[in-house]
């Protein structure tokens, strides 16, 4: 089927948009043996050849505009697909001769049963090959096959992805890229490509979904990466294969993860990337937050942003362990922070906002481990009441984030250590100026090199993503 | 292993993972009457079947259908298509599967599985609509059993020649069977109005399992859900067959262990191995493989006669090592035998096995150390002695507060002493009591 695609391939250069050389593809659709239409419908049985000899291959005629083939939405392909449940289903008794007519070829139910499944279009057998050298194309959800003239060559397409990374570069614009990256894999999946240009666009498109945190894309990538390495191999293979551990370590999937142990060889296991998963795996089942930590801090190439995902999650639970393993007493923060990963004040802030900590002082240096910890905002307790005497450290409340500002900029004024701000309050000009000095510098090219990320990470975004993706 | 039908013992090919030589399965049946049935003509063959129908021997029938009889071997039954034949002896809401049959047995004497496979999927089908014509009774099952266990083995034989020739993706002969066991599934489910003594919904539980054997092999385990809640809903479940409810105990029993449900695992588990027959070594071995280390993380080490009984001298040195706290040692088996580990699926619950090891050299620190407050540093030492990579402070400090957060070890760390303090009494409680 894929040696096919390649032939297909150097025909398709050839083409040009005029009617002459699409009759010429129509002659040679009608040469009965060779013709992709008739290899491709082997399973279709007799009725399709008949068709082909009344008007030729269906997506070819009429002066190379693809009319939409009837058989493909309606009632043959139907009927074909009501005839397999019939032969294939449990039908209520029929009358004896029609059972006798089914039952006088039993190699025919067979083939009934086997045939292309009537649901999934098999766009191999129809060698569509597209027209169109627009550059941009947004991204639209197929049902039937499409128009030639809407379907880009592949030199457009070629070129079509460099445009896309050099905007995203530019721009950052994660929509955009996404759209037009999903487009283009369409465009490669009508036309049959599945060679190391796919291999390429499917492995951007996973990078920038990682880097943005988009898990569903980046799964939907790495899973078609998977088979496509299995049969057009790439330079990347042992990185992804990699990223796949991560990621079934994120989704907790004890059971892929053994089959992909399973696969792996001896000198697979010696490469950067994947010894370093490997070793990920082993700190993480054994719940070793520390050695977790220490070699998320040292991830090769986009790994780290993978880790992104559940370093939340593992912190969480390590955060737990120590506050019980340590109790009663207290705990330094920065060794917290040393031990959980948190090296900017920035990213501990981000944690220590997620969860409700107890200090033992006012600097907010050591936290109390009597007290275990809780998820959420904490109490309902507004930002006026700030205890400065006390054991307890400070817990937000939606309070009045007007009346709060006066407050916490002199607070934060006075006392620039760990503070724990509620989001909202970020409204307010000043703190968000404060803010501004944490700014991460500007993504560069290096995202296409597989290089450890310069930004603090951002996961929170997956309903971003999920009504981006409903929209398409 | 299982008994078929007329009671003989016939040993079941599937290794987990292995493709099977068709020619092999076919001739294992041990039968005195193999020469003679061997020579079956197809009128003979046909007149029984008729016969069986008649009188509504479901066993026998089954026989007629199976594999595993020896009537496959005779060539006068290897037609390609009987359909005519069949027609003009059997009745004809038997014909459609009984041609299928002969079908199948022509392309399995010539070696085409795919083909036979192929061919078991029409019959799979016809045998739901043969059961579905005959309401109110129920004798007619063992030949839905035999049908779909055919056509499982063959679709394992099917799905390694495929694969191997790269036609289609592993597991993909499976996922239709699947859909063609489905058929036979609605048909017996269905049966709800019926009473209880011949309902089909009797079959259910056979038909569970053989969806289980297929959805572990392709690991999709995802979908036994509706079926267990399919059987959890019979009011009759606790009585069907008991080596059709070992069986599906332990399948139950290792989805819960993949669930990390250790409790349930183990109580589903030791119900089928105890159970299970004294004489079905290969099983009992099997369910041995996954009750170990689901007993092992609860806290109870086998004995090594009983690992010596079953061949699993694999376990020996994992006992031994939790056993002595020797973390060394556990590593080293756990390379030394991945392949089988893996393959079994228990790799990783047996990794987690480091964690007791773990609390065994601790408890012997703090026997050595003699006193309640010990230093981190000698737990340190302890595990650079058992050749732990690139530890240091910190991390034995990570891997006691894990110890403590489990309720493995009963204590507290001072960070700023560097010091442990364990508590007066039972400071190490138990490893059955977690």
């Amino acid at each position: 089927m894929f040696r096919k695609g390649r032939r297909d391939g150097k025909r398709r250069h050839s083409s040009t948009d005029s009617e002459d050389e699409n009759k010429g593809f129509i002659r040679l659709n009608s040469k009965r043996g060779r013709s992709p239409m008739n290899t491709g419908n082997r399973g279709k049985g007799k009725k399709v050849k008949g068709k082909n000899n009344k008007t030729e291959s269906h997506f070819y005629s009429k002066h190379g505009r693809m009319s939409l083939d009837p058989e493909f939405s309606t009632s043959e392909r139907l009927q074909k697909r009501a005839a397999r449940f019939n032969a294939g289903g449990v039908g209520g008794p029929s009358p004896g001769p029609q059972r006798k007519k089914k039952q006088l070829n039993i190699t025919k139910t067979i083939s009934n049963t086997f045939t292309v499944d009537g649901d999934d279009i098999d766009w191999t057998s129809m060698h569509i090959v597209g027209t169109s050298t627009a550059m941009e194309k947004p991204y639209l959800r197929l049902t039937a096959a499409p128009d030639p003239s809407t379907v880009r060559t592949v030199d457009t397409l070629k070129r079509s992805l460099e445009c896309i990374k050099r905007q995203w570069v530019r721009n950052q614009d994660y929509r955009y890229a996404c759209d037009q990256l999903k487009s283009l894999r369409q465009d490669l999946t009508i036309q049959g490509v599945r060679d190391g240009f796919t291999v390429q666009v499917y492995e951007t498109h996973s990078r920038i979904a990682l880097e943005k945190g988009d898990h569903e894309e980046f799964n939907q990538c790495q899973s078609q990466l998977k088979q496509l390495y299995c049969e057009v191999g790439g330079e990347n293979t042992l990185e992804f294969i990699a990223y796949r551990l991560l990621y079934y370590i994120f989704t907790k999937n004890t059971l892929d993860i053994t089959s992909l142990l399973a696969g792996l060889t001896m000198e697979q296991k010696q490469d950067e990337c994947i010894g370093f998963s490997l070793k990920l795996r082993a700190a993480w089942s054994l719940g070793n937050y520390h050695r977790f930590f220490r070699l998320y801090r040292t991830a090769p190439k986009m790994a780290g942003y993978l880790v992104d995902w559940f370093a939340d999650r593992e912190r969480k639970q390590a955060l737990r362990a120590m506050l019980k393993g340590y109790r009663p007493g207290s705990l330094e923060v920065s060794f917290i922070r040393s031990e959980l990963a948190l090296g900017t004040q920035e990213e501990w802030q981000k944690f220590e906002s997620g969860i409700s900590l107890v200090y033992t002082d006012v600097s907010k240096t050591k936290i109390d481990c009597t007290y275990g910890m809780k998820h959420g905002k904490g109490d309902a307790a507004s930002c006026r009441n700030i205890p400065f005497s006390g054991t307890y450290g400070m817990k937000h409340g939606k309070g009045d984030a007007a009346s709060c500002r006066k407050l916490l900029l002199g607070i934060r004024l006075w006392n620039n250590s760990l503070f724990h701000v509620h989001p909202e309050l970020f409204q307010c000009p000043a703190v968000f100026q404060q803010q501004q000095q944490f700014q991460s510098p500007p993504i560069s090219e290096a995202v296409f090199q597989p290089s450890r990320r310069p930004t603090v990470p951002d996961c929170s975004r997956q309903a971003e993503f999920q009504s981006m993706r409903s929209q398409s | 292993m299982t008994t078929n039908n007329t009671g003989q013992q016939v040993e079941s090919l599937r290794e987990p993972g292995g493709g099977g030589d068709l020619t092999v399965k076919l001739t294992r049946v041990v039968d005195l009457s193999l020469v003679t049935m061997a020579g079956m003509t197809l009128n003979d063959y046909l007149q029984r079947v008729q016969g069986c129908f008649y009188h509504q021997n479901g066993d026998g029938l089954a026989d007629l259908i199976s594999f595993r009889d020896p009537h496959v071997m005779s060539s006068r039954l290897m037609l390609e298509k009987p359909e005519r034949d069949v027609e003009r002896c059997v009745d004809p809401s038997l014909a459609e599967f009984i041609a299928g049959h002969l079908r199948a047995v022509w392309a399995a004497g010539s070696g085409d599985c795919v083909e036979a496979w192929k061919t078991q999927m029409v019959i799979v089908q016809a045998v739901a609509r043969f059961m579905q014509e005959l309401k109110e009774e129920r004798w007619m099952l063992p030949i839905m059993y035999t049908a779909c266990l055919d056509l499982r083995l063959f679709a394992l034989a099917a799905d390694y020649e495929l694969t191997r020739s790269g036609t289609s993706k592993a597991g993909e002969t499976l996922e239709k069977s699947a859909e063609a066991l489905m058929s036979c599934f609605r048909v017996c489910a269905a049966d709800t109005r019926t009473g209880e003594d011949c309902t089909k919904r009797w079959g259910l539980l056979y038909l569970v399992n053989q969806f289980f054997k297929i959805y572990f092999k392709i690991n999709k385990l995802n979908l036994c859900k509706p079926m267990i809640r399919a059987i959890e809903a019979l009011s009759f479940k606790d009585r069907f067959s008991l080596s059709q409810l070992i069986t599906y105990k332990y399948y139950t029993g290792r989805k819960d262990m993949f669930d990390s449900d250790f409790k349930s695992a183990d109580s589903t588990l030791s119900f089928a191995f105890q159970r299970c027959h004294i004489g079905s070594r290969k099983n009992k071995r099997r369910i041995l493989i996954y009750l170990i280390p689901v007993k092992m993380l609860r806290g109870y080490l086998p004995k090594q006669s009983v690992l010596e009984r079953y061949n699993l001298s694999e376990f020996h040195d994992v006992v031994a090592s939790v056993r002595q706290g020797n973390v060394r040692l556990l590593s080293e088996t756990l390379a030394k035998h991945e392949s089988f580990f893996i393959g079994a699926g228990i790799y990783l619950i047996l990794e987690k096995l480091k964690i007791l090891a773990f609390r065994n050299l601790f408890k012997k620190v703090y026997h050595i150390s003699g006193t309640h407050q010990i230093e981190v540093a000698m737990f340190l030492q302890s595990l650079k002695w058992m050749c732990v990579e690139d530890v240091d402070l910190d991390e034995t400090e990570c891997i006691l507060a894990n110890m403590i957060n489990d309720g493995r070890m009963k204590g507290y760390i001072s960070h700023a002493h560097r010091k442990v303090v364990v508590s007066k009494k039972d400071a190490f409680p138990p490893l059955t009591a977690c």
